[in-house]
């Protein structure tokens, strides 16, 4: 780009711009009038409005990935090593994960607006926003049981599909649900959608190690799937069954 | 109007939120030059900086009670002329706006301590810099010129661009380097 930068110095030097004048006039003539302070205060208000509103879809949102990680067991498949790991990445709700990361985005946007904000570097309170909305939706977990009970009777419009999706996925080697019987290293388990299936199990005493299995003890199988059955590397208790203890 | 002399912006911008309107005068007055001298060498490519700066200033009255007056009224000048003159950039190229994004920002850096210079240093800044500003990305150059020729603090301009201090720091640094460059070629 071609910049004559002497006559800007030139200009600088000599311009006496005056503006003053025309700004008053402006004023005096009613062409520019000062924002209300009502509409400044409504303004605001309805900004953070919009956070709040954000910061509880996202609590929501949050607290459903983690309700349905423990819900489909997935969350424990870190426990059974490298193998676990990678089924656990495969199988994240990574459509509800993005769409976190972009609320997150929207509300650190909204936020920076703010000096408390922007006076820390974005990566600080984009780590605040992250840590502090995956607490609170761990937290907040428990909160869906619930709702999945009414959404399970049909009780629920709307969001119903959601919790009664969550019993209708099916991973690749993985069986969860309530022991139905147990037969030396046969197990029959019962999963959410009521369907039943058999898993093998090793003679390892990692399964059996002093466990006495009751009928709806909650167990959770990593393995590998086998034409006619399901061959367990692995066997976690979730929750016992309390009444028969 | 010698009294008002004596008064600080602060003070004036408390008037005219109270409703003395034909204050906001005195403000123009005392920033004028101060907005079209930034406006002239930051946006330079611009033929309008002189409707630009007044549109600048109808902008501040019009939203004068959004000013908290117990901070500073230049930065928040500054601001409002800094978004006017960005938005004028982006009539022209997006590259541009775009150069402003950048990790600075993102990442932590270390608390930075306003530099030390000796006046003579300062000036032979302001001399490479007149004759490369049409050769510096526009977020350094703006940054050079808010600390050397409108003697703002890593402060100021910090609340103004909303940034944090140490991206000042760090990004002057970065700008007096890129400028040094420039010079050497």
């Amino acid at each position: 780009m071609d910049v004559d930068l002497e006559k800007i110095q030139e200009e600088l030097k000599t311009e006496n711009i005056e503006i003053t004048g025309q700004v008053i006039d402006a004023i005096t003539e009613g062409q520019v009038k000062v924002r209300p302070k009502w509409q400044l205060l409504a303004k605001s208000g309805l900004l953070i409005l919009v956070c709040v509103l954000l910061a509880i879809v996202l609590f929501y949102l949050e607290s459903f990935i983690f309700f349905s990680l423990r819900h489909t067991g997935i969350i424990l498949l870190p426990t059974f090593g490298p193998r676990g790991w990678l089924a656990f990445l495969l199988y994240l709700p990574w459509l509800l994960i993005l769409l976190s990361l972009i609320l997150i985005l929207i509300l650190e946007m909204l936020l920076r607006r703010y000096s408390l904000a922007y006076h820390r570097p974005l990566l600080y309170s984009l780590l605040v926003i992250l840590v502090g909305a995956g607490f609170v939706g761990y937290l907040l977990a428990p909160c869906h049981q619930p709702i999945y009970r009414v959404a399970k009777e049909n009780r629920l419009p709307l969001a119903g599909r959601f919790y009664r999706e969550l019993d209708h996925r099916n991973f690749s080697g993985i069986r969860h649900g309530m022991m139905v019987s147990v037969s030396g290293t046969n197990f029959v388990i019962q999963s959410w959608d009521g369907a039943t299936s058999s898993v093998i199990v090793g003679d390892s005493d990692d399964f059996h190690n002093n466990v006495h299995f009751q009928q709806g003890d909650e167990l959770f199988f990593f393995g590998d799937e086998e034409p006619d059955n399901f061959r367990a590397q692995g066997m976690r208790i979730m929750m016992r069954q309390m009444a028969s203890q | 109007m010698g009294s008002l002399d004596a008064k600080t912006d602060e003070e004036l911008v408390k008037l005219v939120q109270a409703g003395e309107r034909d204050i906001f005068g005195v403000l123009v007055k005392r920033y004028e030059q101060k907005i079209f001298r930034y406006g002239r060498r930051f946006v330079y490519e611009a033929e309008n900086i002189k409707d630009l700066t007044q549109e600048i200033f109808i902008k501040a009255y019009v939203n004068i009670n959004s000013f908290d007056a117990s901070r500073r009224f230049s930065p928040w000048i500054y601001r409002i002329a800094h978004n006017e003159f960005v938005n004028s950039l982006k009539k022209k190229s997006w590259e541009q706006v775009l150069s402003f994004i950048d990790l600075d920002v993102i990442l932590p850096h270390l608390p930075a301590k306003q530099a030390i210079e000796d006046a003579e240093a300062r000036q032979a800044i302001k001399n490479d810099l007149e004759k490369a500003l049409d050769r510096l990305e526009p977020k350094y150059r703006e940054l050079l010129i808010l600390y050397y020729y409108e003697d703002l603090d890593y402060k100021a301009i910090a609340e103004m661009l909303q940034v944090p201090v140490s991206t000042v720091g760090v990004r002057l640094r970065r700008a007096k380097a890129r400028l040094k460059k420039i010079m050497e070629k």
